[in-house]
């Protein structure tokens, strides 16, 4: 058993070392001694008929042989293996160059072709290589990869490169070589790539490129090869790329390319083709790329190609494609680029493009699309279309239903495009646009073209468009003044908007008692004057807002009598005097965002106007009637309209994008309001935000506040406020907001369950308030100390002091505690059967710390009471 | 095991990056929460998933950064279970869930709080243990876990919640002792009681999860 153990042992340290010998010789570089000077010489020959190759930063500056004396002492024959560029096999026989991107500046003519037998890999490309291809390049037989492109080399690629038997790889494009590709190429049947574009090569395709059945890319783009497209190249099955594009190729796209099942991209532009489009294109269903454009193509667009579902960009512009757009491009939705322009399309626009949500390039201008479109509707909206305005769109007299919101397109719109349409529905918004208003027509019925970049003014032409009922234009950059018709031209506007633009002048005053007006929007504009009284028409109106203008006026309580009013915000304007109103039942009673902030309101906050807003009273919020809707919002035919304002919540400005039917704020910040903040105002129930702040207001903070338990933010900072915080702000659990910084407060800060979450800059800026969180804080450390006399007042203690009574207590607990734990475990260790003894020492403990503090001390129940 | 832990990593992973109805972390993460709870008093009504960003819901409140700083659910009437997402509220500082009917172990990942202030969850039925990760709430001022169900001891890692000045354990089912290091030098007694606490602790001497 033991000794062939042995014997195998014997074998396997004989073999290894054998093997270490060999290493240390092939390493020593002794064998081919010969060769290899052959080849040293052979490369400093070539490498003397460059040019810039003498001085030492030359990139072959280690091209050179090792000092004499080395070579006479035979320590070492000369190699070229550490050259730079030069890879060797084991033998130490170059096998490789490459020397791209090396400055090489010369010819090929002394390269040494009849030495370097063994190479399999040459890249001289991106270099200054001059003159023509030696035919003695069909000595490296063993070659797999040949590139030289991005060269200088002239002449003709030499028949003699069919002798490359092994080549894979063959790269000669971005040179000057002209005539035409020897059949002989046929002969490399182990290509993969054959790369000639960027060429003068001319000529026609040989069909021996039919032979090249490894071929995986093949690119000949650039040059000027003519006559048609080999029938033999049906044999290049393994094809996945293939360029002939800007050549002089004439006649037809052979069908055959369907068969090509692997071809990923196929670039035929700028040729001659002529015919049709091969429906068996549509078999290709790995195809991402098609460019066919600038040819003389004509026929259909084949419905097939509704099958290239991987297809990104399809390019068929400038041919003579005729017929209509199929529908089944529609099925393309990986599609990122579709560019038909410049063709004799005609017919109609399908619908089903629209699901081609990820466009970025959608042209389909320059055709003869005039007719209808299927259900008279074009719906891109929210793509990621780029580029000018599709002008075809003017002319299609039929079309109803426009929408291209939400893309990127550029451009002036001409005045005129709309006004002699169909359109219903034109919706343009979120583009970017430019330029004057293109009209709508007589039968618009919704025109958005809200954040664009619109410039000039609302041209009096608008009223033509007396089926107007939803104007948006909001969000550009239209100027002057409102044309005198827009107040009362179409009976059946709902919705104006007209806000965030530079429009100026005074409110048109023809609103008529036909209006339907539920939405004016004016905000952010530069409107001078007063409001006018002709609005008290529109009883519809639910939302007003002229917030951010220059309007000079009193208090508009005569809006109170519009009766479906729920949102009225006259932010940061020139309004002034006191909030008087006449004697009525009804006022502002749906109301529930009232803003009056940022204007020169003065005088009391009137209690009686807050027992009028029935709206901010109704029931607990989620305890509304059932069919109350979520959101202010109006349905229409192909959409909904949300209502949307900007309100400042919680101390930021925000926009609401949609407003909350529940949404209830009270909003009186920035005036001059002075007198108490009335008792009633504990009313208004459903109140989510109160602000009084940055008025002169006195008194003392109304305990009914603490009613309002829905309120989200309560802001009455900078008034004159005095007395103390109600502890009642403790129950206003929703409470995220709140400051009452900057009054004349005093006392300790309850810090009854909400009111314990507020920092010291919700209450700064009283010095006569103290206590947590004012107390020990970085921000307030200069808090003045509380008033001595305080301190020993009787509701004080119960607040602040008493802290200080539990602490002392406390801490003698904790001595105790401590002395009798130590006792336990020392017991418990003695023992091991500590249990009554443990429930004893508590007993003593319980009593002892009872003893202690019989008011307030309540001591630790131990297993209390379980 | 070591493929099951790389299998639930990679889900954890593709979860995190399917997409969903905001691209607001914060807002997916308040809207998971909407999910697990039961509203009968309909106080989660304004949180629709389809804004921006979860700034004008009702009960949250952000900074001017857009960035979630509150969750307000006092007294709501909300029950249901916490999960992991709220660990996603990188910027929250109070989170109160005082007095509602939450049941449920309190998740761990809300020890990712860093910049917590105040976390307040007293008077709801939670159970479990108090999460060990609380201790990575260095700005935590003020923990009122009273009136729950929650059970086990006491983390001792909560004693290095230097800023901690309200903490409150009251009535809950917790064993072991009460530490004496760190902020909890002067804590109420009353923070403790109702428990099957037993007394301070007795460092080196006693286990500090005595009797549990």
């Amino acid at each position: 058993m033991g000794s062939p153990k042995l014997e195998t042992l014997v074998r396997l340290l004989a073999s290894f070392a054998l093997f270490i010998v060999l290493l240390v010789i092939i390493s020593q570089g002794a064998i081919p001694a010969y060769a290899s000077t052959k080849e040293v010489h052979s490369l400093l020959k070539w490498k003397s008929s460059l040019q810039d190759q003498t001085q030492s930063t030359s990139s072959l500056s280690t091209w050179t042989l090792p000092p004499q004396n080395a070579i006479d002492s035979n320590v070492e024959a000369p190699s070229p293996c550490g050259w730079y560029g030069i890879s060797c096999n084991l033998a130490g026989i170059v096998i490789g160059i490459n020397l791209t991107n090396s400055n090489i500046k010369g010819t090929l003519n002394e390269f040494p072709f009849s030495i370097l037998l063994c190479l399999t890999f040459v890249d001289l490309s991106s270099n200054e290589l001059l003159g023509s291809i030696p035919p003695q390049v069909s000595l490296l037989t063993n070659l797999t990869y040949l590139d030289l492109s991005y060269n200088r080399l002239f002449g003709m690629i030499p028949r003699t490169i069919g002798e490359l038997k092994k080549l894979e790889v063959l790269h000669l494009d971005n040179n000057k070589l002209n005539g035409s590709i020897p059949d002989e190429i046929g002969q490399l049947c182990l290509l993969n790539e054959l790369i000639l574009y960027t060429n003068q090569l001319d000529g026609c395709l040989p069909s021996s490129l039919g032979n090249l059945s490894s071929l995986i890319n093949i690119r000949l783009g650039q040059n000027s090869f003519s006559g048609s497209i080999p029938l033999e190249m049906e044999n290049l099955t393994n094809l996945e790329m293939m360029g002939l594009a800007y050549n002089f190729l004439t006649g037809p796209i052979p069908p055959y390319f369907g068969k090509l099942m692997k071809l990923r991209l196929l670039i035929l532009q700028n040729n001659e083709l002529v015919g049709c489009i091969p429906p068996e294109l549509g078999n290709l269903k790995f195809l991402r790329l098609l460019a066919l454009y600038s040819n003389n193509l004509t026929g259909l667009i084949p419905s097939t190609l509704g099958n290239l579902t991987e297809l990104i960009d399809l390019y068929l512009y400038a041919n003579q494609l005729s017929g209509n757009i199929p529908n089944e491009l529609g099925n393309l939705r990986a599609m990122l680029e579709l560019d038909i322009s410049n063709n004799q399309l005609t017919g109609s626009i399908p619908s089903t493009l629209g699901n081609l949500t990820k466009l970025t390039l959608f042209a389909l201008d320059n055709n003869q699309l005039s007719s209808s479109i299927p259900n008279n509707r074009l719906d891109l909206s929210e793509n990621q279309l780029t580029g000018p305005i599709p002008i075809f769109l003017c002319h299609l007299t039929d079309l109803v239903y426009l929408f291209l919101r939400g893309n990127q397109l550029l451009g002036r719109w001409p005045i005129e495009c709309f006004s002699n349409s169909s359109l219903s529905i034109i919706s343009l918004a979120n583009n970017k646009f430019e330029g004057p208003l293109p009209l709508p027509s007589p039968s618009t019925f919704y025109y958005s073209i809200e954040y664009n970049k619109m410039e000039g003014k609302i041209s009096s032409s608008i009223c033509n468009a007396t089926n107007l009922t939803f104007l948006i234009l909001c969000n550009n950059r239209l100027i002057g003044s409102l044309p005198q018709c827009l107040s009362n031209y179409s009976i059946k506007l709902l919705v104006l908007n007209l806000a965030t633009n530079y429009l100026s002048g005074i409110i048109p005053g023809r609103f008529s008692v036909r209006s339907n007006l539920r939405t004016l929007d004016l905000s952010e504009n530069q409107f001078r004057g007063t409001l006018p009284q002709s609005l008290i028409n529109c009883r519809n109106l639910e939302v007003m807002d002229f917030s951010k203008n220059k309007i000079e006026d009193n208090f508009p309580a005569w809006l109170g009598m519009l009766p479906e009013l729920k949102v009225l915000i006259l932010r940061s304007n020139k309004f002034k005097g006191r909030l008087d109103f006449p004697r009525v039942a009804h006022l502002f009673s749906k109301l529930h965002i009232l803003d009056l902030s940022d204007n020169s309101f003065a005088g009391p906050i009137p209690a009686n106007l807050i027992m009028k807003l029935h709206g901010m009273m109704s029931v607990q919020i989620g305890q509304e009637p059932k069919d109350k809707p979520l959101y202010m919002t109006y349905v229409y035919d192909f959409g909904v309209y949300e209502d949307s304002v900007k309100v400042i919540l919680k101390g930021n400005e925000m926009r609401l994008i949609r407003i909350l039917t529940i949404f209830t704020t009270f909003d009186l910040s920035l005036n001059n309001f002075e007198g108490n903040i009335p008792d009633v105002i504990g009313h208004l129930y459903s109140l989510i935000g109160l602000n009084l702040s940055h008025n002169h207001l006195t008194g003392s903070i109304p305990l009914a506040l603490g009613n309002l338990t829905n309120l989200e933010w309560l802001d009455l900072s900078s008034n004159k406020l005095s007395g103390r915080i109600p502890r009642e702000l403790g129950d206003l659990t929703f409470l995220g907001y709140l400051d009452l910084s900057k009054n004349q407060l005093t006392g300790c800060i309850p810090q009854d369950k909400q009111l314990s979450t507020f920092k010291s800059d919700s209450f700064h800026g009283n010095p006569g308030l103290y206590g947590t969180p004012l107390q020990n804080t970085e921000h307030d450390g200069a808090q003045a100390p509380p008033p001595p006399l305080l301190l020993f007042q009787e509701d004080n203690s119960k607040e602040c002091a008493g802290n200080w009574f539990d602490r002392k207590a406390v801490g003698i607990g904790y001595a105790s505690g401590i002395v009798i734990g130590i006792s336990i475990a020392y017991i418990s260790w003695e023992t091991r059967r500590p249990k009554w003894l443990v429930s004893n020492v508590r007993r003593m403990e319980r009593r002892g710390a009872k003893w202690m503090k019989k008011s307030k001390w309540k001591a630790i129940k131990i297993h209390g009471g379980r | 095991m070591g493929l099951l832990s790389l299998s639930c990593c990679l889900l954890a992973i593709f979860l995190s990056l399917s997409p969903a109805l905001s691209t607001n972390s914060e807002g997916n993460a308040l809207h998971a929460l909407r999910t697990r709870l039961s509203d009968p008093n309909n106080v989660l009504q304004s949180w629709d998933p389809t804004l921006v960003n979860p700034c004008t819901w009702f009960h949250i409140t952000c900074d001017s950064n857009n960035h979630v700083i509150r969750l307000d659910l006092g007294n709501s009437n909300v029950s249901g279970t916490l999960g992991p997402e709220l660990g996603q509220l990188k910027h929250l500082k109070y989170l109160e869930l005082y007095m509602s009917s939450l049941s449920g172990e309190i998740p761990k990942e809300l020890g990712n709080l860093k910049k917590l202030v105040s976390l307040d969850m007293y008077g709801n039925k939670l159970e479990g243990q108090i999460p060990k990760a609380f201790a990575k709430l260095k700005s935590l001022r003020f923990l009122r876990l009273n009136n729950n169900k929650l059970t086990g001891p006491i983390p001792r890692e909560l004693t290095a919640l230097s800023d901690l000045k309200v903490f409150d354990v009251s009535n809950n089912d917790l064993c072991g002792t009460i530490p004496v290091d760190g902020p909890f030098a002067s804590f109420h007694m009353e923070s403790f009681e109702n428990n099957r606490l037993n007394g301070p602790e007795l460092q080196g001497l006693v286990p500090y999860d005595f009797g549990c």
